[in-house]
């Protein structure tokens, strides 16, 4: 009876041995799920936020388009209203010498370069030219306020915008005063034709001003403007780009972090449940041999 | 008759527990399964957007040019016209016949000289015009094929033949005279007029101008509005993969609670 005791015994020593160890791979699994669960809620945390944040990055780079645009096409604008002023003083050099040559009895006038061929065909293209322009500051207006980013900006867009119509009226009046004096035209000879030609270069240089006045606004708003812009959008995408990557670190640490708190806790607990465990072995073994 | 015994209320819990979240990690699994094919289609959208934006953004860019250029053109046009087909004719003319004789500056054959260099630059004025056509209609057409289809260039094309009736000299007799003047003029209004119509023709990129600005601005804040809903998908995989997991491990922690009790129970 005794000797079939022992063997009991033993085999229930080995058998609780067995579960001990299965309860404690249990413990363990269980503690690296709640890890995992743990990590992939801060991951996903940190997921969103640097979602957000990229997101954030293709935006400015699409506005990278608009300043680029006008980064390259003011500058352009620029040399053809230059290219405007120096082909007319170039053209002026040798048309005086041939407007003075004895091709008529007239000295006011001139056969070989008439005043229509210098001035009026020439005061039709240089309004051609000012309502290019108009369209070219409409257009990068509009793209200013798409790239604005501070009451500073629209406030800037706002002044630029009543110099604009300020312009447009002042072309509208010239455009209105040429009509009215292309309407009351009295010519009765070539002469006087040449002369009322002649009266076109008033007008001319009226939207002469007013081009000059284009030029400024694409040398000192669109330039300064656009080019202050391309700095905001690149340092504000570097700065998305770098807490981008402070995230991924942060999220790294953090994961790290939570998993030495939960080793912690599963190193104590299963202290707690050791102790707890032979204690009541420690009771059950004396109840036994009583 | 040995007696079975009865599951615990506790392992049937922990048991469905177990599925149910097995389930749902499934389910959570073929949501993101579609929601990536949804976001594929999105990623291809918001590539196709950019490029439209920027392909926008230079057709505004040449129609303004074109714009411009058919200005510049047509100007220099009408100028070289009109300079070209009097002064060939002024110098041409027997000096003898003019009232005013700036010949007198100039010797016999340098007038000449300087007359026929009016008319071949009549000539070479003509061929570029044409020139010049054909390089707005290429490219017209390779970039805005409705502008060339609304407004055919072809008709505008002068015709070299046109010059050979210009007679760039004064004669003596009145009635012959005016015939020629009349025939100049004719050719000077044939080629005036066709000038007009080369830059009446910007008209039609200015139109195409005003829809393509329209068409930009809406595509602009459009893909502003796309980019959020692209976001938006992304961040709705992100919580998939997240409730996957989440299920996923669910699941086994139940599984692994009903070992646990079962071994607890046994021992």
């Amino acid at each position: 009876m005794n000797k079939f005791f022992l063997i009991r015994f033993s085999f229930l020593n080995i058998q609780s041995l067995v579960n001990k160890k299965v309860n404690l791979i249990i413990n363990l699994s269980i503690f690296v799920i709640i890890f995992a669960l743990s990590a992939s809620l801060i991951s996903i945390m940190f997921e969103n936020r640097i979602e957000t944040l990229e997101s954030k990055v293709t935006k400015n780079e699409i506005n990278q388009l608009l300043y680029t645009k006008w980064l390259n096409r003011s500058p352009k604008i620029i040399v053809e209203i230059n290219n405007i002023d120096q082909n007319r003083k170039t053209l002026k050099l040798f048309t005086e010498v041939v407007k003075l040559l004895p091709d008529d009895d007239d000295d006011e006038t001139s056969s070989l370069y008439s005043a229509r061929d210098e001035l009026f065909e020439y005061s039709y293209y240089i309004n051609e030219i000012v309502i290019n322009n108009f369209k070219n500051i409409d257009l990068s207006l509009t793209d200013a306020i798409l790239l604005s980013s501070s009451d500073t900006d629209i406030k800037n867009i706002e002044q630029e915008k009543k110099k604009f119509r300020k312009l447009i009226n002042q072309f509208d009046q010239n455009r209105y005063e040429r009509i009215k004096f292309v309407d009351n035209r009295n010519t009765q000879n070539w002469r006087e034709s040449q002369l009322y030609y002649k009266e076109f270069e008033k007008y001319i240089q009226k939207n002469m001003q007013i081009i000059n006045e284009q030029k400024l606004f694409f040398l000192n708003f669109v330039s300064k403007y656009f080019s202050s812009k391309r700095q905001y959008y690149t340092n504000k995408n570097l700065e998305h780009l770098n807490e981008i990557s402070d995230f991924a670190k942060l999220e790294t640490r953090f994961i790290f972090f939570a998993f030495l708190i939960q080793f912690f806790i599963f190193t104590i607990l299963q202290i707690f449940e050791v102790t707890i465990e032979s204690e009541r072995k420690n009771e059950k073994n004396k109840k036994t041999i009583i | 008759m040995r007696r079975i015994k009865k599951p615990s209320f506790k392992i049937i819990i922990l048991v469905l527990l177990s599925g149910i979240f097995n389930l749902l990690s499934y389910s959570f699994d073929q949501l993101v399964i579609q929601s990536e094919l949804k976001n594929r289609e999105l990623e291809r959208e918001l590539t196709s957007s950019r490029i439209d934006l920027e392909t926008l953004s230079y057709e505004i860019s040449t129609l303004n040019d074109l714009s411009n250029d058919i200005n510049k053109s047509s100007f220099y046009f009408f100028k070289h016209t009109s300079i070209n087909m009097f002064n060939s004719g002024f110098f041409l003319t027997d000096p003898k016949l003019q009232e005013v004789k700036p010949n007198n500056i100039f010797k016999d054959n340098i007038s000449k000289k300087i007359g026929m260099t009016y008319l071949e630059n009549l000539n070479e004025m003509i061929l570029d015009f044409n020139n010049k056509v054909d390089e707005i209609e290429t490219v017209s057409n390779s970039i805005f094929p409705n502008a060339t289809y609304l407004s055919p260039l072809k008709n505008i094309k002068i015709s070299e033949k046109l010059i050979n009736d210009f007679i760039p000299a004064q004669v003596e007799d009145d009635t012959e005279q005016e015939k020629i003047d009349q025939k100049n003029y004719e050719i000077y209004s044939d080629i005036y007029d066709k000038i007009t119509k080369l830059r009446k023709h910007r008209y039609v990129y200015d139109f195409i101008l005003i829809k393509a600005e329209d068409k930009y601005i809406t595509e602009f804040s459009n893909f502003f509005n796309f980019v959020d809903t692209y976001a938006e998908q992304q961040n709705k995989i992100n919580y998939y993969i997240l409730l996957s997991i989440i299920s996923q491990i669910l699941g086994i922690l139940f599984i692994l609670l009903l070992f646990k009790n079962i071994i607890l129970k046994k021992y």
